[in-house]
């Protein structure tokens, strides 16, 4: 860290933020201090709820009106105090010296303009002077700078046809374009594949290197901050729990949650040990085929195959772990088992019951399933015990029967019995993600297939789920397919991990031989995408 | 199955003023028109040809028509048929649109043809199909029940359609499914009571659209007879009076605005108040 005398970009100084009365904490901040250099990257972390998305939202003056009011304390941009000057002074200064980038690029920009425009639209706005040739220009020139391939051809697409990582990168050329102090990047990679993360973040470092500018990133990820963080801010509850150069708080950190929160995060090299002796073959899918029908234009139409030729086996008591970027086909090949999609071809059987079309009222009790996102699987309107209960009264228990083995299902998940009177609004997202696996138990599956069933959740929780549904494996001897994009995750849980690519299958094997010593290219991609391994980015530090 | 009524969520209704005023404005309405008979001493068809065009005045309080009849107790007893025809259309439409409306978003091969249909519902000016119809059946009350509510179908069933097949998607509908759940059981826990708030919201305006419709009917003479008090009725007979007796038509009109006032501001605060993003934000 270089201590020069160099005013900071961005000064916070006792910050803080009033939750209206009747919220579960006073203050969504409370007395944060915060400093950005010119070319340092902050990285703040913290779970959800702990006020990092509300201070940058402070910053840039986005708040809700509700909080609005209640802001104390000082954040300066470059010596000048944002909370003390008028409305349309701090838009001007913030419009043009600050710029920010969010999580999900696709509704961060305008959908039915080209981002061409989107992008000259700032210039317009900030730099009314240009002609329309030197806009045009710069527009390229900052599509190139984001490294992107044919920046005329980019600049006329409109953002449904542009990948997830394009989109990201048009809003980073957006944001950077006005050449701001401050760029506040708020989970900007979560949405994004491991191999595409890696090449933003890398993107991101450069800029802030090469350009000098203040970097505000926030981040829930560990491992991201590994990568990038000159300094960090670890955040708790809207208070600072502890802040220092990213050597020192990742190296020898002080604090228990700050050890908790690098804990969490499972290495890569944490393989579980080999596997313990599996039974008998419980799934075996033969030729698994999935194809979509996609409307090119108003009378083509292309087929495209989500999964095209799967054969996968899955042993009682084995956990299997398909692994895979967006759209490789792991979730349809998940939802073929469960049912709930029909396949194309092939064959699904589960024990020895053989029967093409799955998902008969038979085979969906054997397989049950816990989904991806906390907030949608439960329903709204019923309290999580009728949830519990339904699939099992649908076959043949009695409500009493069923509300009995409900409340020891409840106690299995590690939840109060008593609870199953509340409504799903009343838990936390890792909560709900309990009551799921208990309503998925409540049939007695002999399959639990997780689809993405941790991605939402914090990683401490995200851990806690984990060992639960690996205790619970153990526990009922059940076989877990386990879908999901973060091979940290998969590492830590698996006994088997299938890598797909495509719709296919592009690797498998046990954890140790998959991970340890991979065959295919892709995987060694996926693999060498993964945050927190401090490599890729050491040459970028060493030219500056 | 009481317990698919209870969304807790829902219990904490808060009602803004502009809604409360709606529901007493609604409520006195209500009242006054099932109380008509016991709070005017006239009958609503009592011709007093003695008194004819008076202005208001302290024996007739809002004045009385061409053949004497007094006004505010007609407009009182116009309100009975009024409200019920609205009362009635509102509910009707609700639970025939809402049962096609989830059909056809559940059902595959049952979406093309209820959407033809309504399509062509839609096509049909609303007027017209009503006038029609209520000739075609000789009027009464059933006759202006059925012609008022099929041309108010449509919005009903593709807003419910539409509805079905977000809530189709949702993992706990899948959730269900994998639990053995089966169509109409799955329509009846999941989708409905998540259907439900906008549903309420779209019944008060069809409610109130139908109270509308009732009046035009009536004023084009194929609504209820035209010795009944009906707000319409009442209007297009003020109407050969107007200059003389504006009040026989402002009367009944202002009744009519007041109520479909009332209905749709109560409409509004309850969308407002079960609004989703209100909810999480507690």
């Amino acid at each position: 860290m270089n201590q020069t005398k160099e005013p900071a970009v961005l000064d916070i100084a006792g910050l803080q933020i009033d939750l209206p009365i009747g919220a579960d904490r006073p203050h969504a901040v409370a007395n944060l201090d915060l400093r950005i250099r010119r070319g340092e990257m902050v990285c703040l972390v913290g779970e959800s709820g702990s006020g990092k998305s509300l201070t940058a939202m402070a910053t840039m003056g986005l708040l809700p009106r509700v909080l609005q009011r209640g802001v104390r304390g000082t954040i300066s941009l470059a010596g000048r105090d944002l909370l003390k000057v008028t409305p349309q002074q701090r838009r001007q200064i913030v419009g043009r010296e600050v710029s920010m980038i969010f999580q999900e690029p696709m509704t961060a920009l305008h959908p039915v303009v080209n981002v061409g425009a989107q992008i000259e639209e700032v210039l317009k706005i900030h730099r009314p002077k240009l002609g329309a040739g030197e806009r045009r220009e710069q527009v390229l020139a900052a599509l190139q700078a984001v490294q992107l391939p044919s920046p005329e051809q980019i600049s006329r697409a409109y953002p449904h046809e542009l990948s997830g990582g394009q989109r990201q990168r048009v809003m980073i050329a957006m944001a950077l374009i006005l050449d701001p102090m401050l760029l506040i990047a708020d989970e900007p990679t979560t949405a994004l594949d491991v191999t595409t993360q890696a090449e933003i973040l890398r993107l991101i470092k450069d800029l802030q290197v090469r350009r000098g500018t203040g970097v505000l990133f926030i981040t829930h990820d560990i491992g991201v901050v590994r990568d990038i963080a000159d300094h960090v801010v670890v955040m708790q509850h809207g208070q600072v729990v502890e802040q220092g150069s990213a050597e020192a708080v990742l190296g020898n950190p002080r604090q228990d949650y700050t050890r908790a929160l690098i804990n969490a995060i499972p290495e890569l090299g944490s393989v579980r040990p080999e596997p313990k002796d599996l039974g008998p073959v419980l799934v075996r899918m033969t030729d698994l085929r999935k194809s979509f029908t996609r409307r090119k234009g108003l009378f083509r139409q292309e087929r495209f195959d989500a999964v095209g030729g799967v054969d996968l086996t899955l042993r009682r008591g084995e956990v299997l772990s398909v692994v895979g970027e967006s759209g490789s086909g792991k979730s349809t090949l998940a939802r073929c088992l469960a049912g709930l999609t029909v396949p194309s071809g092939g064959q699904i059987v589960v024990g020895s019951d053989v029967s093409q079309a799955a998902g008969s009222r038979r085979q969906r009790q054997r397989v049950q399933m816990v989904f991806q996102d906390p907030n949608r699987s439960l329903n709204p309107r019923r309290k999580v015990g009728e949830s519990i209960i339904e699939g099992p009264m649908n076959f043949g228990a009695s409500r009493k029967e069923a509300t009995a083995r409900a409340a020891e299902l409840m106690e299995l998940v590690g939840l109060r019995p008593d609870s199953l009177d509340r409504f799903p609004y009343q838990f936390s997202g890792g909560q709900r993600q309990r009551i799921c696996i208990a309503r998925a138990l409540a049939l007695q599956p002999e399959v639990l297939i997780a689809d993405e069933a941790v991605s939402a959740l914090d990683a401490t929780v995200q851990q806690q789920v984990v060992r639960l549904l690996d205790d619970i494996r153990r526990r009922l001897d059940l076989s877990i397919l386990f879908i999901t994009h973060d091979l940290r995750v998969a590492a830590q849980i698996s006994d088997t991990i299938v890598v797909m690519q495509r719709g296919r299958i592009a690797e498998s094997g046990s954890v140790a031989a998959v991970l340890g010593s991979p065959q295919s290219d892709y995987t060694k991609r996926l693999l060498a995408a993964v945050p927190g391994q401090k490599h890729s980015f050491t040459e970028i530090e060493a030219n500056d | 199955m009481s317990d698919i009524a209870s969304p807790a969520p829902m219990r904490r209704l808060q009602l803004d003023p502009v809604t409360i005023f709606g529901l007493a404005v609604l409520a006195v309405l209500v009242a006054t028109a099932v109380l008509a008979p016991w709070i005017s001493p006239y009958g609503p068809t009592d011709i007093n040809p003695a008194a004819r065009l008076q202005p208001p005045s302290g024996e007739h309080w809002l004045g009385t028509d061409r053949i004497g009849r007094d006004v505010l107790t007609r407009a009182l007893h116009g309100g009975r048929i009024s409200l019920t025809v609205g009362f009635l259309v509102g509910i009707a439409v609700l639970c025939v649109g809402v049962v096609l409306g989830l059909l056809a978003g559940s059902v595959r091969w049952l979406d093309g043809l209820i959407m033809r249909v309504i399509d062509g519902i839609m096509a049909m000016p609303a007027v017209l199909v009503g006038v029609a119809m209520v000739v075609m059946w000789g009027g009464g009350l059933w006759a202006l029940l059925i012609a008022i509510g099929i041309p108010s179908l449509p919005d009903t069933v593709r807003l419910t359609r539409s509805l079905a097949l977000s809530i189709r998607t949702e993992p706990y509908v899948e959730a269900a499914r994998m639990g053995g759940t089966r169509l109409p059981m799955l329509l009846w826990r999941h989708f409905i009571p998540n259907a439900l708030a906008p549903l309420i919201v779209i019944g008060t305006y069809v409610g109130a659209n139908a109270i509308v419709a009732e009046s035009l009917l009536s004023f084009l003479g194929v609504g209820m007879p035209p010795e009944m008090p009906s707000w319409g009725n009442m209007i297009a007979e003020g109407r050969l009076a107007f200059q003389i007796a504006p009040w026989g038509v402002f009367v009944p009109a202002l009744f009519l605005t007041a109520t479909v006032l009332a209905v749709n501001l109560v409409g509004d605060g309850l969308r407002d108040s079960t609004d989703p993003l209100r909810l999480k934000s507690d």
